[in-house]
Parts: C-alpha cells; sequence; structure tokens
C-alpha cells in the first residue's frame, strides 16, 4: 500500500496536467483500436445468437443489459434521496477510505449515492435501493416463516441455526414449546435436557422473531404447534429468490398426504403426513374446548422432539416423497419461481410424461421413473412444456 | 538486451499483438451452479477467469460465522485469502516437495487481502468471514492482475458488496522506450515489469507491484500505460458480468 501512496503523490505533484494529457492521447489511440477489436468480437457472436433468434428478442436483451447496475455506478446524483440496501454514499467512503483516494467524490458537496452490486435500481418514493440480481444469503425479516438445522448448543440456553444467511440465529429455550403442556413455567432440568430435546443436526421449522442491529442478531421462536421439530420426510435447498413471501408456506398435495414447507430462506421440506391428523382435525369442531387442550398436551409431549421417523412410511410412500422432491428440483433447475399451482402442474406433467414415454411399465415400475426424471434433458422439456402451458393460461 | 526481439519495428509483439493490446479475456460462472448447489451449501459458486493461458478459479465462502471464536470482529467482516498454485501449473513441473506455499505467494496474498479489505464493503457483515480461496490451474504472465481481476469478478457474481471494480494488468518495458501492455509468459521472464491495479476504471492506483531493475524515471509513463489498460478492462469485465447475469434478471422480472 505503501508504494500506491507514493504514485499518488507523485502524480499530484507533476501539476501540469497539459503532459498527461498529451500522454493520454497517445495511447487513447492504441486503446481505442484494441476495444473496438473485443467489441467488434461480440459483435459476431451475437449475429450468431441473432441467426437462432429473432432480432427483437437482441433488442431486448440489449435493453435489459442497459437496466442492470454495477458496482461503484452513481446511480443517482442528489441529496434528496436516501440511500437503501446495496448502496453507499460519498460520506460512507470518506469513513472507510483512510488516504485520500477518493478526490473527486469528496470535492462533490451534494450527496451521491452509488450502487455496491450487481443489480437493479428499485426506487420507493424517496429510498433508494439495489435488487440484488444473485441473491444468495437470505436477509431475515420478522414473520417469515423458515426452516433452520441446528449447528450448536451453547450453554446459555441456546440454539444455533444455520439459516442460510450470513450469521447463525439464535433459538432460545424459552420461545419453545416444552413437551409437556403449553402453560408449564420452564426449570433448570429443562436446561440440562437441551440436548435431548433438539440436537446438533435437526431441521427446525420456525418463524423470525426479532432481527437486531444490521440484520446480523436473529432471534427464532417455535411457539406454536405448526411450527417445531421435522421428521418424515426431505430437505431441498434452492437458491434464494425461487421462493416468494407469502401468507401461507405451508401446502399440501396428492390429497393431503404430502406437506410441502416453502421456507422463506430457500430451505423447502417434503414430508408426509398422516391422514389419521386429518380425521381428527374435522372432528375437532364437535369435541370440546377442554379436550382441545387436553390434545395439545398430548402433543406437545416428548413424542414432538423424537428423532425416529414414523414407521407407517414404506417404499411406495417414499416414492412419493422423492417424486415431489424431483418436481422441486426441476423447478430450481431452469430457475422457476417455486408455488403451490406450479407444483401442482408439474405434477401433471410428470403424470403424462411417464405414460406418453412408455419406458417402462408405469405404476409398477414407478422407482425408475425418478431416474428417468433425474435427466437434464427431460428438466428442461418439462420445464418448457410448463411455461407453454402458463402461457396459454396468461 | 536479451537474444528475443520484442517488439518489432512493424510494433508486432512475439505473439502477433500490439504494444497496447490486451490478451483474451473470458470469464464465467460454473453453470450447475444451480443444480449440483443442492448437496452443497447454496451461497458459494465457482468463477472461473482465462487472460491469455492464465487459467485461474476462485470460490468466495461467505460471508458466513467464523468457525474460530477469536476471529470476530464486532464492527464489521474479516477477510482472508488463501492461494494455491497447483504444481503443474508452469511450463516447468515445480518439484519443490513441501506442500507449503513459496514466498511469493504468500506476499500476494497479503497484498491482495490488504487491498480488498479496502474495497469490500466489510461494514455491512458484522461479525462473520469472508473467505477468498484461489486456485491457479496455469500460469502465464501476469498472474497477479489475473488474480485480482478474477477476485472482483466472484466477488460481484457471490453479490459481496464492494465499493468498486478493481482491475489489474501487467506492463513491461522494452528498451527502455516501448511499453507492453498485459505481458505473456516470455516477456515477463525477460522484460522488467510491474503490475498496477486501480479503483473503478479511474486514475486512482491502489496496488502497485514492481519486480526486477526498474528504471525510475519511466515510471510515470508506466503507471500510466497501466492506467488505461485498467480502464478498458474494467469496461470488458462488466460486460461479461452483466452477460453472465442477463438470464438471473430475466427471472426476477
Amino acid at each position: 500500500m505503501s508504494s500506491s501512496q507514493k504514485i499518488l503523490t507523485v502524480i499530484k505533484h507533476d501539476d501540469d496536467n497539459i503532459k498527461i494529457a498529451e500522454n493520454l492521447q497517445d495511447f487513447e489511440g492504441n486503446i481505442n483500436e484494441n476495444y473496438v477489436f473485443n467489441s467488434s468480437d461480440d459483435d459476431v457472436n451475437m449475429k450468431d445468437i441473432s441467426d437462432e433468434d429473432s432480432d427483437e428478442e437482441n433488442i431486448e436483451n440489449n435493453n435489459l443489459l442497459n437496466q442492470i447496475i454495477s458496482p461503484g455506478d452513481l446511480v443517482i446524483k442528489s441529496s434528496e434521496y436516501m440511500k437503501g440496501h446495496n448502496t453507499y454514499t460519498t460520506q460512507d467512503t470518506l469513513h472507510s477510505t483512510s488516504n485520500g483516494s477518493s478526490d473527486e467524490k469528496k470535492n462533490n458537496d451534494e450527496i451521491n449515492i452509488y450502487s455496491s452490486t450487481l443489480g437493479v435500481l428499485s426506487k420507493i418514493n424517496k429510498l433508494i435501493s439495489v435488487t440484488n440480481i444473485n441473491k444468495n444469503l437470505y436477509q431475515a425479516e420478522i414473520g417469515d416463516h423458515i426452516i433452520g438445522q441446528i449447528v450448536e448448543v451453547t450453554s446459555t440456553k441456546k440454539w444455533k441455526l444455520n439459516i442460510n444467511g450470513n450469521n447463525l440465529a439464535n433459538l432460545q429455550l424459552s420461545s419453545i414449546n416444552l413437551p409437556g403442556g403449553l402453560l408449564r413455567r420452564k426449570n433448570e432440568q429443562d436446561e440440562l435436557n437441551m440436548k435431548q430435546l433438539l440436537k446438533v443436526g435437526d431441521l427446525i421449522n420456525c418463524e423470525v422473531q426479532g432481527v437486531h442491529s444490521n440484520g446480523n442478531d436473529i432471534n427464532l421462536h417455535t411457539r406454536s404447534l405448526k411450527y417445531g421439530k421435522l421428521r418424515n420426510g426431505a430437505l431441498i435447498k434452492v437458491k434464494m429468490g425461487l421462493i416468494q413471501r407469502k401468507k401461507t408456506h405451508t401446502h399440501f398435495f396428492n390429497n393431503n398426504s404430502i406437506k410441502i414447507i416453502l421456507g422463506c430462506n430457500g430451505f423447502i421440506w417434503v414430508s408426509h403426513e398422516k391422514a389419521a391428523a386429518e380425521t381428527v382435525n374435522k372432528n375437532k369442531d364437535a369435541e370440546s374446548i377442554k379436550t382441545d387442550i387436553t390434545r395439545i398436551e398430548q402433543d406437545t409431549s416428548f413424542e414432538i422432539y423424537s428423532d425416529i421417523n414414523d414407521p407407517s412410511i414404506d417404499l411406495s410412500k417414499r416414492i412419493l416423497i422423492s417424486k415431489y422432491v424431483i418436481i422441486i428440483k426441476i423447478l430450481a433447475f431452469n430457475n422457476l419461481v417455486i408455488n403451490e399451482q406450479r407444483i401442482n402442474a408439474v405434477y401433471e406433467l410428470i403424470l403424462s410424461y411417464t405414460s406418453s414415454n412408455t419406458l417402462s411399465n408405469k405404476s409398477s415400475n414407478s422407482k425408475e421413473i425418478l431416474f428417468v426424471l433425474n435427466d437434464f434433458d427431460i428438466m428442461k422439456d418439462i420445464a418448457y412444456q410448463l411455461v407453454q402451458g402458463e402461457k396459454m393460461r396468461g | 538486451m536479451s537474444r528475443f526481439e520484442f517488439f518489432t519495428s512493424e510494433g508486432l509483439r512475439i505473439d502477433g499483438r500490439r504494444s497496447g493490446e490486451l490478451k483474451n479475456f473470458e470469464s464465467s460462472i460454473t453453470t450447475t451452479s444451480n443444480f449440483a448447489n443442492f448437496s452443497r451449501s447454496t451461497s458459494t459458486n465457482t468463477t472461473y477467469l482465462q487472460m491469455g493461458q492464465n487459467k485461474v478459479l476462485v470460490t468466495i465462502n461467505g460471508p458466513k460465522e467464523p468457525t474460530n471464536r477469536s476471529k470476530i470482529d464486532i464492527t464489521k467482516a474479516t477477510l482472508t485469502t488463501t492461494i494455491n498454485i497447483s504444481k503443474f501449473s508452469k511450463v516447468n513441473r515445480n518439484t519443490n516437495k513441501s506442500n507449503l506455499p513459496d514466498k511469493q505467494t504468500l506476499e500476494w496474498e497479503y497484498e491482495i487481502t490488504q487491498l480488498f479489505s479496502k474495497i469490500v464493503v466489510l461494514e455491512t457483515y458484522p461479525k462473520s468471514t469472508i473467505s477468498i480461496n484461489v486456485t491457479v490451474l496455469q500460469q502465464d504472465g501476469g498472474l497477479l492482475s489475473a488474480i485480482i481481476n478474477c477476485i472482483t469478478t466472484a466477488l460481484i457474481n457471490n453479490s459481496v458488496q464492494i465499493y468498486d471494480i478493481v482491475t489489474a494488468v501487467s506492463v513491461g518495458i522494452v528498451d527502455q522506450k516501448h511499453f507492453l501492455l498485459d505481458l505473456n509468459h516470455l516477456e515477463e521472464q525477460f522484460l522488467s515489469s510491474g503490475t498496477i491495479a486501480t479503483i473503478g476504471g479511474s486514475d486512482e492506483v491502489c496496488l502497485m507491484r514492481i519486480r526486477d531493475k526498474f528504471p525510475l524515471d519511466l515510471i510515470e509513463e508506466f503507471v500510466q500505460v497501466g492506467v488505461q489498460g485498467c480502464s478498458v478492462l474494467k469496461h470488458i469485465i462488466i460486460n461479461q458480468v452483466k452477460d453472465m447475469n442477463l438470464n438471473k434478471l430475466v427471472e426476477i422480472q
């Protein structure tokens, strides 16, 4: 770094800018030539593409390219606006860069907002922010329904969960449903039993309770019967941005036998649901409130923290689960937003796919269908059919 | 000065380029990123860069919770760099038996860490670490510049917040008067050369590294050539990164 400082001073001492300008002109010739060479190369590629596609698409692509903001670009030059996510102002750089590397930026009185990521501009009233194109990490917001994996059991009555963010989230002992009833006070015995309740590697279905200081301290809770430990299923990790924030994130498929939880943080849980639970719910209205409370107590017994899968899940149910796993994989592979309608649509496509392509004896060999569907080309084909179908419906 | 004629009277170099012409520059993200990541963490994808015959792979891990508690900084993230130069990357296979990095690699690691801790907006990721892992598959002249360009591209692809794009280029001097941009292997071996990195294609030099004997009176012109090369390279990098991420933008809308 010291060498770079020296160079800066060398340039500063040299006040007669004319000399530099002359030199610059000398080299501009070469470099312009070079740049033209590069850009012409690009044009050749573009033509190749345009031969296959229409010219309109090409123009559309160029329009999209112009929309993208790269890091360091000036987003807006005004002091009226506020900076949001993924942006920084000249004032920020003053604090962070110790030596005066940004002379031009310093001298300006008005606050310029620059982008710090590759993305698209989004403007809400006076708030300027840049939406990230590559959404990799989860940014927690209060009320999000997410799925986390336990990484650590700390001594301070907390579990640490991996929620696909840049820091681990906290799940406190006081914010889970303890076994043996809702209204029970927690005692020292519970603290000792923490490792028995939730172990390292367990998957937890939970909600964001609070976010503190820059969104890096996240507290979770499972204080509801729909949350808790997950079992009887499979986890899929997809890219952030494929799941949108909705009212409900729990969906049922295939006559309520398959339950899919779309976690806001890109974790998806596909599990088999007992049909018996459905009948209990139906009878619930007839029963009195008193028995309802006893049912809650039963549910919050040690069983909800058990590690063992339901023994009633046999091979056919497992195949059903993995079919839905593959459906989500197909959607994620093709960068399609995952929602309830699309999962249903792809399921129907898969049914037709296996029957039309008579690869095997349909239902008897349903295991082989899973292998067939793992092919890249077939995945793309199904997604193409899905998108076409959606276009037809509008 | 040497037995090769590095710059002919017609203005051509050994490999047929002009003095101010860059090597071909290509970069890509791993195409399988959205499929293979089902089993791994979703937050990493690999960036591959080819600058002439330099072939560099960069993976960026994080920002994530540090494994070592002592490394936690409450106000900002900590940045670490590891460079792994594979033994088969040179023309002659490296016969050094030990797996420890050599002195030059350690120096580069330190310099790159210093450089990028000013570039990455570390304040947005408190209590976390960002680790940059560089693997060199094949080396040609100007390896340091290729590594720096690849890290910049990788940071953008991984959506780590950065203040501006850093580009680097190597410059050599022939016969005390001609300046060659973006050296190849032979030129780097026989000429006095250096690497220059600038911020955002402007004339703000953020890294300069000179090897061998260097005529001090030529240094000013040397810097100007480097700065010009960097500003051209910035446009190339931005265009390539935008092209790479175009399909994702279509998804958003």
